[in-house]
């Protein structure tokens, strides 16, 4: 089945003129440190942890996030944070184009390529690496300072690669965050 | 942690892709069903019966159609390409390998629409890398479309060749001359943990120390650290003087060990036989890259065998008498902790036990990491004309494509809209489907049902033949539907979009079903 229309409120979500589309019950802590590329979404109750930033330093972009990302309802992005040299830090986060994060999942991985699907409940752990072409399914524990190399499929706790993934897969997850993009649409009667 | 309130394990995402059949030669294990003799499978797009539970098989074709509706995301019998003769609705799917296909106007290859079937994960995990179903279809995100031979080619008609390999936890390219050597694992610091077999990372005990300091100090010790059971190698004594390089730190260690020393012993013992004559490794053999696939293994085997033959016969009586330098003696301590185990937790799972095979201890203290092992890039051959389908970038850490000929780029995808819900026995209820021409021409499609021309199992085509506008990358910029372009012809089509046309399907369930 294709994907559903989605309908949204026009009150609720934020439109900016790049085409992102922010919904005003997500938690946005320190947006003056976070930059989306143009047409993401984020849902009702996503909470990005901009303020948690590297101490000290001043006027850096704590989280990014690429074109056509959608980061659904209840999804925690955190900035991952190490006790380093008797200093306690915050590390940037940097996410590719087209990444799907799903429901209630928790991300503190330190940099997330392009095309990469994430499901439900997951838990990226900090310092993470994902590559670019990867699809971490429902419910997947990933433990911290790992690195999941693209075009794998990561499933269990802790993650274990169970499949691969084909090399169109660029192609489609492409077509299918376009798709979800333009299928994200404010109901008629908001 | 929310991840333990999660809900239990739903079905994951299933790929909303078309299935296409492939007419390699290849046999499919799990297309021996009777059932697919009885639909008339292979060419003929007719309604499979998707489910992997053999709810088809051996059912009567009255009931193709209800079967049809109770599996989701299957779209209706497509037969787009109108070349296929009749004759071909009797055989099974290993029919003759030309799908007949015109570019001009393009046609697409043969469309058999099944559906995955609900075990579909269950059978990735022990049959990795072969995504088709029960019926041989494959989805179409798997497919390649060779464009000398204007032919769809499955995973199975491909040829895979290695390019390089690399180690899925440094990302790091290995040289291929070393990975023989290095038994096709990491030799740098990437191990696995022997408890959960994630993956390990280098700690050092000095908590201000850095893992790439210049001048380590001389009592920082170094440990890897499991991040996910929190195992560390102090407690089976494994402890390093510096952060890198640590595969060459555990090797010394390893061939200090009696039983490596004793093959190391055998191995010299034996090869000044064998050296005598001229049969050492073929050295293609040593190399991991091939260049002829077949022809290099039928040699390879001839010369073995030659090789066996010649020893046998001149030097069975050369050589000497071996004799071990350690006796193993019968322990029964191994046996005696077995016996006084308490609970499961003391000895190792199996799981554990198989990642090192050489000791495969069965207490968990005396398990080892063991090094990650390598991944391949890998080159992807036509079978039968030798074009390169896939190849990916030599460089190292790009994981792009020079050539990528995917069938998703050649043949429209046919995805279902909606169904009308809910489905009632003797009405019929409308199927919309969508067919999305990836191409910059235009694309004709027609349908045809299953047994022929008739319109059959109550399934009603409206639009028998309609076309696909061509893909425009102008359009991606505009949001909404366009409108069809000036000139084309009007069809009954129910929409038709930028570069897909939507076809709405009457369907008449003959048989009540689980819709899902």
């Amino acid at each position: 089945m294709e994907l559903p229309v989605v309908h949204y409120s026009k009150s609720e979500y934020i439109e900016t003129d790049t085409g992102n589309k922010v919904s005003r019950k997500s938690v946005i802590c320190g947006s003056q440190n976070i930059v989306l590329g143009g047409k993401t979404i984020l849902q009702t109750g996503s909470v990005i942890r901009g303020d948690l930033k590297r101490s000290g330093a001043s006027n850096f972009v704590v989280v990014s996030a690429g074109r056509y990302c959608f980061l659904s309802q209840s999804c925690i992005i955190r900035p991952p944070c190490k006790a380093h040299k008797g200093a306690f830090n915050y590390f940037p986060v940097k996410i590719g184009d087209y990444v799907f994060i799903g429901e209630s999942s928790i991300v503190q991985a330190a940099q997330i390529g392009s095309c990469v699907s994430i499901g439900k409940n997951c838990v990226i752990g900090k310092f993470t690496i994902i590559k670019d072409c990867v699809r971490i399914e429902d419910n997947t524990v990933i433990p911290p300072n790992s690195i999941i190399p693209p075009f794998s499929v990561y499933r269990g706790s802790p993650g274990k690669m169970v499949d691969e993934l084909p090399e169109s897969i660029r192609e489609i997850y492409e077509a299918r965050c376009k798709d979800r993009y333009t299928k994200f649409v404010p109901s008629v009667d908001a | 942690m929310l991840a333990l309130n999660a809900p239990p394990g739903q079905d994951p995402v299933r790929q909303p892709f078309v299935h296409y059949r492939c007419h390699c030669n290849h046999a499919n294990s799990h297309s021996s069903k009777s059932g697919n003799a009885s639909e008339g499978a292979g060419t003929t797009p007719s309604a499979e019966p998707g489910t992997g539970t053999g709810t088809g098989s051996g059912q009567g074709s009255d009931n193709r159609d209800a079967m049809n509706i109770d599996d989701a995301s299957k779209s209706q019998p497509a037969s787009p390409t109108q070349e296929q003769p009749s004759s071909q609705t009797e055989t099974s799917d290993t029919t003759r390998p030309s799908s007949a296909l015109v570019l001009a106007g393009q046609q697409p290859g043969e469309a058999s629409s099944s559906f995955q079937p609900q075990n579909e994960t269950d059978k990735a995990l022990y049959s990795s890398g072969n995504h088709s179903d029960t019926h041989g279809s494959i989805p179409l995100s798997r497919l390649y479309f060779c464009d000398s031979c204007d032919e769809l080619r499955c995973p199975k008609c491909v040829q895979d060749e290695i390019v390089c390999y690399y180690c899925p936890h440094c990302l790091f390219d290995a040289p291929t001359a070393s990975v023989k050597t290095e038994k096709h694992k990491c030799s740098r610091n990437c191990f696995y943990c022997p408890l959960c077999q994630a993956t390990l990372s280098v700690v050092s005990e000095d908590p201000d120390a850095t893992l790439y300091q210049s001048n380590p100090t001389d009592n920082a010790q170094y440990y890897l650290l499991c991040n996910m059971c929190l195992w560390n190698s102090q407690d089976i004594g494994v402890t390093f003087d510096k952060p890198l390089s640590l595969t060459a730190q555990l090797q010394k260690d390893d061939e200090a060990l009696p039983d490596v020393r004793e093959f190391a012993r055998l191995k010299d013992h034996f090869e000044k036989y064998f050296r005598s004559t001229k049969s050492s490794l073929p050295s293609y053999l040593a190399s991991p890259s091939y260049s002829t696939g077949y022809s290099s293994t039928s040699r390879y085997l001839s010369s073995v065998t030659s090789t066996l033959s010649s020893h046998r016969t001149q030097q069975a009586d050369d050589i000497a008498h071996y004799t071990p330098a350690v006796q193993v003696m019968e322990s029964t301590e191994n046996l005696e902790k077995l016996m006084s185990i308490v609970s499961i937790k003391e000895t190792t799972t199996m799981k554990q036990r198989l990642m090192a095979l050489q000791s495969q201890s069965y207490s968990p203290q005396r398990l080892q990491p063991q090094r990650i092992h390598l991944r391949i890039k890998k080159l992807r051959r036509c079978r039968s004309c030798r074009h390169i389908l896939v190849k990916p970038d030599q460089k190292g850490n790009s994981f792009g494509f020079k050539i990528n000929l995917i069938a998703l780029n050649q043949l429209p995808n046919i995805t279902i809209v909606s169904i009308q819900r809910p489905m009632i026995v003797q009405t019929a209820s409308q199927v919309i489907l969508r067919f999305t021409n990836p191409r910059h021409e235009e694309a004709h499609v027609s349908l045809q049902y299953g047994d022929g021309a008739s319109p059959s199992h109550g399934v009603a085509i409206r639009s028998p033949s309609f076309s696909i506008s061509p893909f425009n990358e102008v359009w991606e910029y505009e949001v909404g539907t366009i409108a069809a372009p000036p000139g084309a012809t009007m069809e009954d089509v129910y929409e038709r979009t930028a570069n897909s046309t939507c076809i709405a399907l009457d369907i008449t369930p003959a048989v009540a079903g689980e819709v899902k």
